[in-house]
């Protein structure tokens, strides 16, 4: 009996050591790894699971204060690279394989942004901090070549913790990097008040411009877009309150050297809004030539990329006051590809209180809609959730569906994989019920990668994990 | 665990046993100090790693090792167990509901019980941090002549009278362990099953039948204890005798410590300053860096 | 011719009230002690004799915290003058139990400290460790570990560390009350080698006088705090009155030479010489074995020795164990090997053996302390349960038991546990067995602050009070005077004569051989001899192995007329019936 409790004993303790020494150090703790050929986790099994691994721990939050847990993702435009910006600050690279070749951690800085060079060389990185620095990796080991500071610009306030970060970045065909950074300042009265701007980086981190040259933008800038020859930078500014604004325009471009405004173009707030902007958009064609995007209200609209004329608008949900309250479909994502612009819808928006559920689901909540480039809606696709984010490949879009605030079902959580313009569903890897926060699909198509956020439920108990998920097509 | 020989120091030949008690004393209030002040549990858990390695060190034996693995598991477990429930800090994730805060009676009256993550991991930390102490604690307990511990202590100005509570309670811990065995059975012989049910009025009984005769006893003992060693010349008037020559080695090795724990001290008030947005050295940003992941 | 003497220790006046006490434990003691001199300090348990001794190196009242008149001076010096750390130069303390007063790892380190807190050098403490080591013949565990030590071996440890101070007198507190005969017989003479060789002055507190008396030169005995006779040794023989008052035992020859009216002596063959100047002694037959027919068996490493002789075949042993071996984790030798023991109802049994040979191992399983790791322990034919009410287990250390709040509950707690007591009352046993032990009155008096002795009987009393079958008893005379051990061994005779069995535990001849119906003697973990005390104490060689020694009225009986006596009375009375008439001294029977 002795010899028993001892061995139970030695194997506790060893055991309760081994967990704790995975749990503060391994995030591949519960790393699971796939055989191809043998396993069929999706819908339709046209893609496979190759890896499924935990990221680390994160807050978890419930239907009422979701969707602040991101994550970043991105395929290198080779494909033979994944790389993943975990809440938890760790920047990871990974083989399309599933293997890990290294994980960094950004200490300080809080991961906002990621891209890949399209060389596939090394990978970019936009953090929040009080130098909000934009850092350049290199792919093969994860050593950094070089980094540029924002504070400089935008100023920081440690007291107050209002930090400078790069919030989006792209890069163009010859490899110049075009990125975002901004800082947001709540004021003691509750006003808002916001320092943007646009920088252009040379591949070997060389800042060759930087938009306005003498002064910050006093709206907000979430997003970026550039053409591939990189002559055109494409923007929305926003801001919260209602006000008088030197970058009032709902849409900028600036020249690729980025020093001079092209064009911008505006449009009149739907009531009962007083304020409109563009969260996830706008999309410039590579060639430049149109440039789409999606307003907070639900208004999609295609631009001439040349002189940004508004070659069309399309109201995909109109504010309606029913039982007492404004709801609409917010707009998110807008994509062109090829010939189509895809625009996504989220959740049904309460606008007295986002964190209120609506009495009734708009109907064009939730969705994937396609036009053509005459304005024609082609097709659209109804999900269950929303479209916490979109990325697209040939003729394909990924679309990481999360949380429904009303319908609260976690079986509709995955990642999506749609063919554009047929909208018809290619497959779809549920998640273990945790919303799908983050979503890429590499050039070639043949791989999804996703992210998957832990959920609280209404009775408390905790489903999903914050982890990332690999697919392979077959 | 009964037995009073796994809790006494025992001579040895190991490189921990031929440490100069000060070199011991120096490595543990450093390492307690550190374990004070990093947060990062990776850091807490290697310094618990390394605190067990010099127990392999010191070829602890098995039921030594088992007394520590027992004592480190009540201490994680229990930590984390009620951190788990009563972590009241935000935020919290409930990771399970116990009892649902509908249940009738209870679940009304407790507003729910519910196991939070970040109390698993709070209490996880904070069992690091004890779990590390107890271990260079028994480390130094061990290996160390008590006396010798005594007279490192009083040679650095420590107060007699705290100096003999140090050796009374190191002197006594073992023998107490002992004395609960016997007290316990002896209670059992007598018709009393001490650990039947663990029911808090029992459990209070249990503690004090078990506690009179021990403190009973113990007082006894700390008295012939205390007129022992003041017969023997350690008293309030006492002279510290000189301490003998330190090591060179094991001195530089002190000295090294020391200056690295200050350098922590300072880097913590560093990282503190800068986290509470009072401070912030853009070109320490790499160190920054690197406190946030190990400090 | 005035002879001059170096005093070295005077008590004038001295009297000292406890802290909270209104009564003086020491009152009015005025004593000379001279340079030299090995005095004994005796007196019945309570008699202030401890405290007494607290006042040689100042410990009172330098850390007592009570009231100290009259003056107290070593070698001119008073104690009031001297903080007690200076005082240990010239005062040597040993205490009781050395396991309460050694703290260090290794025996070199316990030695030394006394040596550095006089602040030498490390050189000199290296040979003052090995010279206090060689005196105490612990020159070869200079690097042991104290855990290594045995009892007897802790003790004279004890001694070298203050040794290694050079003090001029050495005051010990009943130092040999927890050894085993073995380990109080080398401590003894380690301390005449010290008063002989060296001069150093010895000042011994203790009860077994038999074991002190044959090395002091002088005795002083105390009673209720005051000093009640002082004197040389030889003068105290020649007061036997003084020592039976005050519960004290004086060894056996000395009482057979005083009750024959000859010259005392503590030394057998001077007793012996002594007595056969004054009386024609007739050879005794042989040896005519008394007692309870049981077992007889001597077993040795040579196998078995004497022939069985069944007893009790007709009636079930209380209390049997078949083939018990016992063995801690982690060692190579088993503490017990095969023992097979039997105990019937009304055995009185004593259990002996020097230290470590296994007794209490035994008597630990045979109460359920310990589990045995092979073979049975059996109550009443059935596999024991360890149930409260059917054996009873005192402790040596009674503290251990004692964990109610008055004697009251203590003593009823077992019944109320076994809900043979409705509510906390007060039977007509529990009330007989307190007045039998004499804890009658102190029923609201909380346990753990009565003296020892009282403690001792209140956890027997709290034991008994369930009606055991089996009683054990670790060791219950240690540190009792001779009174308490006749209270307590009435108290078990009487529960014996109700069909108990008792098995005790004891490193006392004398008790054993006076009280008990049977010994079993215990030796390297196995039964090597299990007897009534006539047989068993007259196996010299197996005594001898096992450390223990006959008594000492066996041992004179012998020598004076091929006897086997085991009490003093005994002997007296085959001498002065043989030799009827044949003394024509003072206190000649023929005279009567």
């Amino acid at each position: 009996m002795k010899k028993v409790i001892s061995f139970a004993i030695i194997l506790l303790f060893c055991s309760t050591l081994v967990v704790l020494g995975l749990h503060i150090f391994g995030v591949n703790s519960q790393k699971k790894s796939f055989d191809v050929s043998e396993t069929r986790q999706t819908k339709t099994g046209v893609y496979a699971k190759v890896l499924e691994t935990v990221l680390g721990q994160t807050e978890v939050y419930n239907y009422q204060r979701m969707g602040f847990n991101k994550g970043f993702i991105r395929f290198s435009p080779d494909c033979r690279c994944l790389a993943v910006g975990s809440e938890t600050g760790d920047v990871l690279l990974y083989t399309t394989e599933g293997q890990l070749i290294w994980k960094k951690n950004m200490g300080l800085g809080k991961l906002t942004a990621l891209e890949f060079a399209p060389d596939s060389q090394t990978v970019l990185v936009g953090e929040t901090s009080q130098q909000g620095c934009l850092l350049s990796l290199r792919v093969k080991d994860g050593s950094e070549l070089w980094r540029q500071a924002s504070d400089h610009n935008l100023g920081v306030n440690i007291k107050e913790k209002t930090y400078p970060g790069f919030v989006a970045i792209r890069t163009d065909a010859q490899g110049f990097i075009y990125a975002v950074a901004q800082r947001y300042v709540k004021q003691a009265d509750k006003a808002s008040e916001y320092f943007s701007r646009i920088y252009k980086f040379a591949p070997n981190g060389e800042r060759l411009g930087q938009f306005p040259v003498d002064s910050n933008m006093d709206g907000w800038v979430n997003w970026l877009d550039v053409d591939k020859a990189g002559s055109k930078v494409a923007f929305c500014t926003g801001n919260f309150d209602p006000g008088s604004y030197q970058y009032n325009q709902l849409i900028y471009c600036i020249d690729g050297n980025v020093q001079q405004l092209l064009w911008s173009n505006t449009a009149e707030c739907t009531p009962p809004y007083q304020t409109v902007t563009m969260r996830t958009s706008p999309d410039l064609t590579p060639d430049g030539k149109y440039a789409a995007g999606i307003t907070s209200d639900g208004r999609c609209f295609l631009y001439a990329g040349d002189d940004g004329r508004e070659l069309w608008r399309r109201s995909i949900s109109k504010p309606q006051k029913i039982g007492g309250v404004y709801l609409n479909a917010a707009g998110s994502f807008a994509y062109i590809i090829e010939n189509y612009a895809v625009f996504t819808t989220g959740n049904t928006f309460n606008k007295a209180n986002w964190q209120l559920p609506t009495p009734v689901e708009q109907p064009n909540s939730n969705s994937v809609f396609i036009f053509d480039l005459s304005g024609t809606l082609v097709n659209s696709y109804k999900l269950g959730g929303m479209v916490e984010q979109m990325a697209v490949g040939p003729k394909m879009a990924a679309l990481a569906i999360g949380r429904n605030v009303r319908a609260k079902d976690p079986a509709v959580h995955g990642f999506y994989i749609l063919t554009i313009p047929e909208a018809e569903l290619v497959d779809c890897a549920q998640t273990e019920g945790g919303p799908a926060v983050a979503v890429d699909i590499s050039a070639d198509g043949r791989y999804v990668a996703g992210i998957e956020a832990p959920l609280q439920l209404d009775d408390g108990s905790v489903i999903g994990a914050y982890k990332l998920t690999l697919l392979v097509r077959r | 665990m009964y037995n009073r020989d796994v809790w006494e120091a025992t001579p040895g030949e190991t490189l921990l046993h031929n440490t100069d008690v000060r070199t011991k004393i120096l490595i543990l209030l450093v390492l307690a100090v550190t374990i004070l002040l990093v947060d990062s549990p990776r850091s807490l858990f290697l310094l618990f790693c390394l605190s067990l390695s010099l127990h392999v060190a010191a070829r602890s034996s098995f039921e030594r090792w088992q007394v520590l693995m027992v004592f480190v598991l009540f201490g994680i477990w229990g930590s984390m167990t009620s951190q788990a429930l009563f972590y009241a800090r935000e935020p919290r994730t409930v990771i399970a509901c116990l009892l649902p805060p509908g249940t009738p009676g209870l679940g009304a009256l407790t507003g729910g019980v519910y196991i939070y993550r970040e109390g698993l991991e709070y209490g996880a930390i904070q069992a690091l941090r004890s779990g590390t102490m107890l271990a260079l604690g028994l480390l130094l307990n061990w290996t160390t002549d008590p006396r010798q511990i005594l007279r490192s202590l009083l040679g650095w100005k420590l107060p007699y009278e705290l100096g003999f509570m140090l050796i009374t309670g190191l002197r006594f811990l073992p023998v107490i362990f002992q004395e609960t065995a016997v007290v316990l059975v002896a209670q059992r012989l007598r018709g009393y099953e001490p650990l039947r049910t663990f029911w808090p009025r029992r459990l209070l009984q249990t503690a004090r039948q078990t506690l009179f005769p021990i403190l009973a006893r113990t007082l006894r003992r700390a008295a012939t204890l205390a007129a022992s060693v003041e017969s023997r010349g350690f008293g309030r008037g006492l002279i510290p005798p000189p301490l003998p020559q330190w090591p060179r080695g094991e001195s530089w090795f002190c000295r090294s410590l020391i200056i690295a724990l200050a350098g922590v001290i300072f880097l913590k008030v560093m990282d503190s300053l800068q986290f509470n947005g009072l401070f912030y050295l853009p070109a320490w940003r790499g160190i920054y860096d690197v406190m946030k992941v190990w400090l | 011719m005035i002879e001059i003497k170096n005093e070295i220790v005077a008590f004038d006046g001295v009297s000292f009230t406890y802290k909270h006490r209104s009564i003086p434990s020491v009152d009015n003691v005025n004593m000379r002690v001279d340079a030299g001199e090995f005095l004994l300090l005796t007196g019945a348990t309570g008699c202030g004799k401890s405290t007494l001794l607290k006042m040689l190196n100042g410990l009172i009242p330098h850390e007592s915290g009570g009231c100290l008149k009259g003056e107290v001076t070593i070698d001119g010096v008073s104690t009031r003058d001297l903080p007690v750390a200076a005082m240990s130069r010239m005062v040597g303390m040993v205490f009781q139990n050395p396991d309460d007063q050694v703290f260090s790892t290794t025996v070199f380190a316990e030695v030394a400290f006394v040596l550095e807190n006089m602040g030498m050098e490390q050189e000199k403490i290296e040979q003052r460790v090995a010279e206090s080591l060689r005196l105490t013949g612990l020159s070869d565990k200079t690097k042991a570990s104290v855990h290594s030590l045995s009892g007897g071996q802790k003790q004279r440890l004890a001694l070298a560390a203050v040794l290694a101070a050079r003090p001029q007198v050495l005051a010990l507190d009943e130092p040999i009350s927890q050894l085993d005969p073995q380990g109080a017989a080398e401590l003894m003479q380690v301390l005449q080698r010290l008063n002989a060789d060296l001069g150093i002055t010895i000042i011994i507190v203790e009860h077994r006088l038999h074991e002190v008396l044959p090395l002091c030169s002088k005795v002083a005995i105390m009673a209720s705090g005051s000093l009640l006779w002082q004197g040389d040794r030889e003068e105290a023989y020649r007061c036997p009155e003084l020592f039976n008052t005050h519960g004290l035992r004086l060894p056996q020859p000395v009482t057979i030479c005083q009750q024959l009216g000859v010259t005392p002596s503590t030394d057998i063959k001077e007793a012996v010489a002594a007595i056969q100047q004054c009386y024609m002694v007739p050879r005794s037959q042989p040896p005519i074995i008394s007692g309870i027919p049981c077992e007889l068996a001597h077993k040795r490493k040579d196998g078995w020795k004497i022939g069985m002789v069944k007893a009790y075949d007709i009636k079930l042993p209380s209390l049997r164990t078949r083939h018990l071996t016992f063995q801690y984790d982690g060692t190579a030798q088993p503490l017990l090997t095969g023992v097979d023991f039997s105990l019937y109802p009304g055995e009185f049994v004593a259990l002996m053996g020097s230290n470590g040979a296994g007794k209490s191992t035994l008597l630990h399983l045979l109460g359920g302390l310990l589990k045995p790791k092979a073979g049975s322990i059996e109550i009443w034919g059935r596999k024991h349960t360890y149930t409260a009410n059917e054996v009873g287990v005192v402790l040596q250390n009674p503290d251990f038991m004692l964990f109610n709040s008055t004697v009251q509950e203590e003593v009823t707690f077992a019944l109320q546990q076994q809900g043979r007591l409705a509510q906390a009352g007060w039977t007509e046993h529990c009330q007989d067995i307190s007045q039998r032990l004499g804890i009658n009155g102190m029923e609201k008096e909380f346990p753990l602050a009565l003296s020892r002795g009282q403690r001792l009987r209140v956890a027997l009393a709290a034991v008994l009070a369930s009606r055991p079958s089996v009683l054990l008893l670790d060791e219950p005379t240690t540190g009792q005077d001779i009174g308490h051990i006749e209270d307590i061994v009435g108290v078990l005779q009487a529960y014996a004569a109700q069909g108990g069995s008792i098995v005790f535990c004891t490193h006392d001849t004398e008790v054993a051989a006076r009280f008990a119906d049977r010994v079993v003697v215990m030796g390297a973990g196995e039964i090597v001899a299990d007897a009534n005390p006539a047989s068993v104490f007259q196996d010299d060689a197996m005594l001898a192995a096992c450390g223990l020694k006959a008594p000492a009225a066996m041992l004179l009986s012998r020598a004076l007329y091929g006897g086997a006596a085991l009490r003093a009375e005994e002997v007296v009375s085959y001498v002065q019936q043989g030799c009827l008439g044949s003394y024509a001294g003072r206190n000649a029977v023929a005279q009567h």
